[in-house]
């Protein structure tokens, strides 16, 4: 996984839980790591997930919900390093449809190594979507985050469900409209 | 928070940071050393290029550029260095894979040569058609041929040898190939049947002439020299073989095929089929022309007589009254006839039938036929099963009957299609169903008629008898049979008639007579017989056959009958004689009285008192009453049955007489309405006739003024005549008693009761009728009809 995420999600907790929660989830997980994150590394999901489940535990909020919060956290993040992306989209359903096929190709090209999901697109059309998720860090509300921002980006309503197709969130469909 | 605990959690952090830069520092590091390591391989790949677009320019400098060829690049020792995927195609090896050396592939024998090439080679730089055998990878032998030229370094050493090989195993092949299909079309033209020509347009004669030609049209391949074919055309086909030619010159068509008449050297006529092929240059214009012909004169008449027996067949069917429908092996109608179309209400020509589909026809026509479903299955079964089914019955819903054939047809074993034809049968069937019924009828009444059948043959032997038959003979059937009816049942005496008959039948005589015969019993019978011969189908005579009745017992009657004539009729004639002498005896005693009684009265007409005198007339009149009496019976008796009726009678005639000959008071006026025929009878009987009615009319006539009309009308065969008085009438229950004798209805002097009945007796020997309409105080009119 790549390190922004990392450094960026200890920023939003440091920034809305202060400090002392940033240093407790650390100090709680065991990593590899350390926790000394740079943005331009690679680090292992596991490290994530330890950090989310005790996030999860000292605020009492459940995982899901941290990582829809982080997901849209992070979407401004994306809006800051790469502003012209949206430029690109007439709609976000056009956004979102090319994800697999565009913009994580060039991702690629940028990080060869990196570990993304794929979104398999079901039925397109002008005002519906239906693709499928995944992953094996299920993290499809971090996704949901990131598709109701996209929404939010270009101003329009959205309902957004989704069916878990295994158990574990590996795979799920999400139905957009 | 306590200070310590924040300090901690701080340097913690920092640490982590610390940590992360460092991190950080060597990915960084890492990656530069990539780039510098990258950055140091670019530029060595570019030196080399730039090297390598030396090299290029100079092979590019050559003549192969983009190549389709197998192009090769070797050292000036024979190792390849370079070459393209055609070489590898070429060669079978490949070298990047293993290092190769094209010297060594050379076919054994091929070395000096090689070398002389190479030196050239070196000296002037290129080295055009070098041919060579190579064995390649997979052992096969290919023949190439090479151009080559050198390669310069950019010293202009030379470096190398680059070359383009081309791969002629093939059009070697193909060289050789041609040298035998030419040796082989000489062949197939020298020993062709069909007449084969080269000729070209402005050239007298013809190029090649082939011996099949030679040999149809007579003439020697020299004297072809100078003929063209068109010169040997049958004048009558030039008109349309130019029009061909001149249509293959201005090159809008390039072949032309024609059926057409040659002249021979010895002036015969074939027919030929002849097939003109233009050969044409790039540009379009003739370059040479190539004719066949073919001696088709003997499938020329072959084919006029199927010609002719095909339209022979096809008006046939055509006209054929039974409807033909010829399906291929598909059910694509193949032939079909107006009946057929008749039969089915199809309002189409039948040639614009041929080539429809019949997969749906059954269905299409199922409403013609009673039962529809049964058609259609029928059909299916039929198509399935593939056998000839003949004489299928249908009935149809107009009450027609069709009788179908089907007939599948087999060339060789394999199914073509099939033949449906439909005939329709209703006046035979009707006519059958009405035979059989016929046949029935007539079974039924010779079996229950009470008239005895019996069939003989022309030798007299009992052939068929019916029940009746046995039963007024007494013979049963088995007795009867085969036995010579004459000898059986015939009287000796008879026996020789009998023959006489049978020879008559068997001249075709028939006729009836009676026979007396001898039953089982020994009974005598006699029977009426009606007999006539019995002819086969080919109207030959057979024998004969007799319906024969038994009459004897109207045979006893009859002689009965006889018998009692016989005496009625001596009876009569005695009744007669009786009559005569009785009214003649009365009548002389009736005289001799009445003189007496005249003489008395003469004598005593003094002496006898005048009440005495009016006894002895009123004695006298009695007397003369009774002698008019006893002269009426004598007439009435001698009318006899023995009259002429045959002379012409005016009745007008025998009116005026009457009218003169009784007396007719002045008071009674007798009419004659309508002017009386004249008719065939006795004048005699007919004058009593109308003097009996018209006396009694004018007897009883009690009116002041009395009217007496005498008129008549007439049918077919009668007359009828009226006579109507105004007198006193009778009653309508004396209307019957009038006309039996000794009945008189009045108290008239010269009523003697007999009158009308010599009317009716002489009415009835006319063969008429007599009637009467009354009224009681009003009249009477009297009717009666005599025969024409």
């Amino acid at each position: 996984m790549k390190g922004i995420v990392f450094t960026e999600f200890l920023e939003m907790v440091e920034t809305s839980f202060g400090l002392e929660t940033v240093d407790f989830i650390i100090t709680k997980s065991k990593l590899k790591s350390q926790g000394a994150y740079t943005a331009v590394g690679v680090y292992d999901f596991f490290e994530m997930q330890q950090l989310i489940i005790h996030l999860s535990e000292k605020t009492n909020i459940s995982k899901e919900d941290l990582i829809y919060t982080y997901g849209c956290y992070f979407f401004n993040t994306l809006v800051r390093i790469h502003p012209d992306i949206f430029k690109h989209y007439s709609s976000p359903f056009a956004m979102l449809a090319s994800v697999e096929d565009h913009i994580h190709v060039q991702v690629k090209k940028l990080y060869p190594g990196a570990d993304l999901p794929t979104f398999e697109v079901i039925e397109f059309k002008d005002d519906y979507l239906e693709m499928i998720y995944h992953s094996n860090n299920a993290m499809y509300m971090f996704a949901k985050a990131l598709m109701d921002k996209t929404f939010e980006y270009y101003d329009q309503d959205s309902n957004i469900t989704y069916i878990k197709l295994k158990k574990d969130g590996t795979k799920v469909k999400f139905l957009i409209s | 928070m306590d200070l310590t605990e924040r300090n901690e959690i701080l340097e913690r952090a920092l640490k982590r940071e610390k940590a992360a830069r460092k991190e950080a520092e060597k990915i960084l590091e890492a990656k530069s050393s990539e780039l510098y390591s990258i950055s140091n391989a670019l530029t060595q790949s570019n030196n080399q290029l730039k090297e390598l677009l030396n090299e290029k320019s100079s092979e590019l400098e050559g003549v192969f550029v983009n190549i389709i060829d197998a192009y090769i690049v070797m050292d000036l020792t024979g190792n390849v260095i370079k070459m393209n995927d055609a070489a590898i195609n070429l060669i079978g090896y490949n070298m990047t894979l293993e290092a190769i050396n094209l010297f060594e592939l050379l076919k054994k024998g091929y070395k000096d040569y090689t070398v002389r090439a190479f030196k050239e080679l070196l000296e002037l730089g290129s080295y055009s058609n070098y041919q060579a055998v190579i064995i390649t990878k997979d052992l096969k032998e290919k023949i190439v041929q090479i151009n080559a030229c050198l390669i310069y370094n950019s010293e202009g050493k030379p470096i190398a040898a680059q070359g383009i090989a081309r791969d002629i195993t093939e059009e070697t092949a193909n060289k050789e190939m041609v040298i035998a299909q030419q040796k082989q079309l000489k062949l197939i033209m020298d020993n062709s049947s069909i007449g084969i020509s080269l000729s070209t347009q402005h050239q007298l004669g013809l190029l090649i002439a082939n011996n099949a030609l030679c040999n149809i049209l007579e003439y020697s391949q020299e004297e072809f020299n100078n003929l063209r074919l068109q010169d040997l055309t049958h004048p009558e086909d030039r008109t349309e073989s130019k029009k061909f030619l001149k249509k293959l010159y201005a090159g809008e068509i390039d072949t032309f095929s024609l059926e057409k008449r040659y002249i021979t050297k010895t002036n015969n006529i074939i027919w030929a089929k002849t097939i003109v092929t233009a050969i044409r240059d790039e540009k379009g214009n003739i370059e040479y022309q190539v004719a066949t012909i073919q001696d088709i004169t003997k499938e020329k008449v072959a084919k006029e007589k199927l010609k002719e027996s095909e339209n022979r067949l096809s008006t046939l069917i055509s006209n054929l009254q039974i409807g033909v429908l010829l399906e291929n092996e598909n059910r694509k109608i193949t032939l079909t006839n107006k009946q057929f179309c008749k039969m089915f209400s199809i309002n189409v020509s039948p040639n614009d039938l041929i080539g429809s589909d019949c997969s749906n026809a059954a269905e299409d026509s199922k409403h013609f036929f009673k039962n529809p479903k049964a058609f259609v299955k029928r059909i299916k079964e039929l198509l399935e099963k593939k056998e000839i089914v003949i004489g299928d019955e249908l009935e149809l819903v107009n009450g027609k009957i069709y009788e179908r054939n089907y007939i599948p047809i087999y060339n060789n074993g394999d199914y073509k299609g099939h033949l449906w034809s439909y005939e329709d049968v209703t006046i035979q069937k009707n006519y059958k169903e009405s035979l059989k019924a016929q046949k029935e009828k007539y079974s039924n009444i010779i079996a229950n008629m009470k008239l005895g059948l019996m069939e003989i043959d022309t030798e007299g032997s009992i052939r068929f008898v019916n029940q009746n038959f046995c039963e007024i003979s007494g013979f049963s059937e088995e007795e009867l049979l085969n036995q010579k009816a004459k000898s059986l049942m015939l009287l000796p005496e008879d026996q020789e008639r009998a023959q006489d008959i049978i020879n008559k039948r068997n001249k075709g005589i028939s006729d009836s007579y009676e026979i007396t015969v001898r039953t089982k019993t020994n009974e005598i019978r006699h029977w009426l017989l009606s007999g006539a011969p019995n002819y086969d189908v080919h109207g030959k005579v057979i024998g004969s056959i007799g319906i024969h009745l038994d009459i004897t017992d109207q045979k006893k009657l009859e002689l009965q009958k006889e018998e009692l004539l016989k005496s009625l009729e001596q009876q009569n004639d005695q009744l007669n004689e009786y009559a005569h002498i009785v009214s003649h005896d009365l009548k002389s005693p009736l005289r001799n009285i009445s003189a007496l009684l005249t003489w008395t009265k003469e004598d005593f007409k003094e002496k006898l008192g005048k009440e005495s005198m009016e006894n002895l007339d009123l004695m006298q009149d009695r007397i003369e009453k009774m002698d008019y009496l006893i002269e009426n019976i004598l007439k009435y008796s001698s009318i006899s049955n023995n009259i002429e009726l045959s002379h012409d009678v005016d009745l007008n005639n025998i009116i005026d007489h009457i009218i003169d000959s009784i007396h007719i008071p002045k008071h009674i006026e007798i009419k004659i309405i309508s002017k009386l025929p004249t008719i065939k009878g006795d004048s005699t009987r007919l004058q009593q006739l109308f003097q009996n009615i018209l006396s009694n009319a004018v007897n009883y006539i009690d009116k002041e003024k009395g009217l007496i009309e005498i008129d008549h009308l007439e049918n077919e065969s009668h007359y009828v005549f009226s006579i109507k008085d105004n007198g006193i009438g009778i009653a309508e229950e004396d209307h019957k008693k009038i006309f039996t004798i000794f009945k008189s209805l009045g108290n008239h002097d010269k009523s003697t009761g007999i009158g009308l009945s010599i009317v009716k007796k002489i009415i009835d020997l006319h063969k008429g009728d007599i009637w009467l309409e009354s009224t009681l105080g009003n009249g009477t009119t009297f009717y009666f009809s005599l025969k024409k």
